[in-house]
């Protein structure tokens, strides 16, 4: 192999590919907190909603699992102004950030619900608690519990996959990126520096909600 | 070594009839779609003043869809291409607005090759002259042929 590396040109960029990166934090920051209030939400009205309620919530998980994201975010992005709902770049692109997490971690933490055995919920109603407390207290914490990890995993792709706002003109790390390298025509230090960028977000992200997870779930998450 | 010019490319910024620009100035507070890498995004952030909000698009079909879906207000391009995104979509009444810059395209030679430098000198002078390449530019093109520099 001989090729000189030239990381320098890249790191002359470093104040805007940090800026990019902060964005990249805060869009995955709030799809995260808005998708997962949601899917605890939607996962509750699958399991216990009335039928129309079900099948709309299955019909939308469907929707989304099965197209790409990146065609969920041109529809918000471009699909949506033709019918009059015209959003700013970052604005699209946390709601397909929220909408697609949102799909995704409906299943886990309706999986997670269902892996709670029926005595629990029969014992806390035994206990006089009114359903919306048996949810609450006694189901969903170790429903969430049941899956952290798989929660966690999905949390983290959303994150990654966030590189794909760069197409909409949102400057996030990958914009930066694209950026710099059609100026210092240095693609693979650029990409190789972002790469490291994305492998260290995510990985804090982990112990992060590792962490958190432990505490908020008092030691019942893996 | 390059012969003279044989046509033209101008970057233009254009936009539907109801937005105002008519001066550099007016750029300033609209959201302006440019394609990046692009002979545009080499040239419209220095014409643009403070408080442009430029927006950045990755290719020339993301640009054109957020001129088109009105996520920016004017879109800078070649000509050619506002051209066609101005024919295809008679109802949006784009217009010109501002001509950036005119890039001027000619006919590379080898070194030295001096007798065929001269040669494709003369057949553009010739048919500068005598309209043949205004009207092949016209007819590929669709629009007319800037005055060409001879150097």
């Amino acid at each position: 192999v001989n090729y000189a590396f030239h990381f320098n040109v890249v790191l002359d960029h470093l104040p805007e590919l940090l800026d990019g990166a902060w964005l990249t934090i805060r869009l995955s920051a709030m799809a995260m907190a808005i998708g997962l209030a949601l899917a605890v939400l939607c996962a509750y009205g699958k399991t216990a909603g009335p039928r129309p309620v079900r099948w709309l919530i299955s019909a939308y998980v469907e929707l989304i699992r099965n197209t790409p994201f990146i065609v969920q975010m041109f529809f918000v992005y471009f699909g949506l102004p033709s019918l009059g709902l015209r959003l700013s770049a970052m604005a699209a692109a946390v709601l397909a950030m929220i909408i697609n997490l949102t799909a995704y971690a409906i299943e886990i933490v309706r999986a997670g619900i269902e892996a709670v055995p029926v005595g629990q919920r029969e014992a806390a109603r035994a206990f006089g608690l009114r359903p919306s407390l048996v949810f609450g207290l006694v189901v969903l914490p170790q429903a969430l519990g049941n899956v952290y990890p798989a929660l966690v995993s999905q949390i983290v792709i959303t994150m990654l996959e966030s590189a794909v706002v760069s197409q909409i003109a949102v400057v996030d790390l990958t914009h930066v990126a694209d950026f710099v390298q059609s100026r210092n025509f240095r693609a693979f230090e650029t990409y190789l520096v972002i790469t490291a960028v994305y492998l260290i977000l995510a990985v804090l992200l982990r112990r992060l909600l590792a962490r958190g997870g432990r505490r908020l779930l008092a030691g019942r998450a893996a | 070594m390059f012969a003279n010019p044989n046509g033209a490319l101008s970057i233009t910024i254009f936009a539907p009839k109801s937005v105002n620009i008519k001066t550099p100035a007016d750029l300033a507070g609209k959201r302006i779609g440019i394609t990046r890498a692009t002979l545009e995004e080499a040239t419209v952030p220095k014409m643009a003043p403070p408080g442009t909000n430029i927006v950045w698009f990755d290719e020339i079909a993301s640009t054109i869809q957020a001129l088109l879906s009105g996520q920016v207000d004017a879109a800078s391009m070649s000509g050619f291409a506002e051209k066609t995104v101005t024919d295809a979509n008679p109802d949006k009444q784009f217009e010109t607005k501002l001509l950036v810059t005119t890039a001027y395209y000619g006919a590379a030679v080898r070194p030295g090759d001096i007798e065929l430098l001269r040669w494709i000198d003369t057949w553009v002078f010739l048919n500068t002259q005598n309209g043949v390449l205004a009207d092949i530019y016209k007819k590929y093109t669709g629009l007319e042929l800037p005055p060409l520099p001879r150097f």
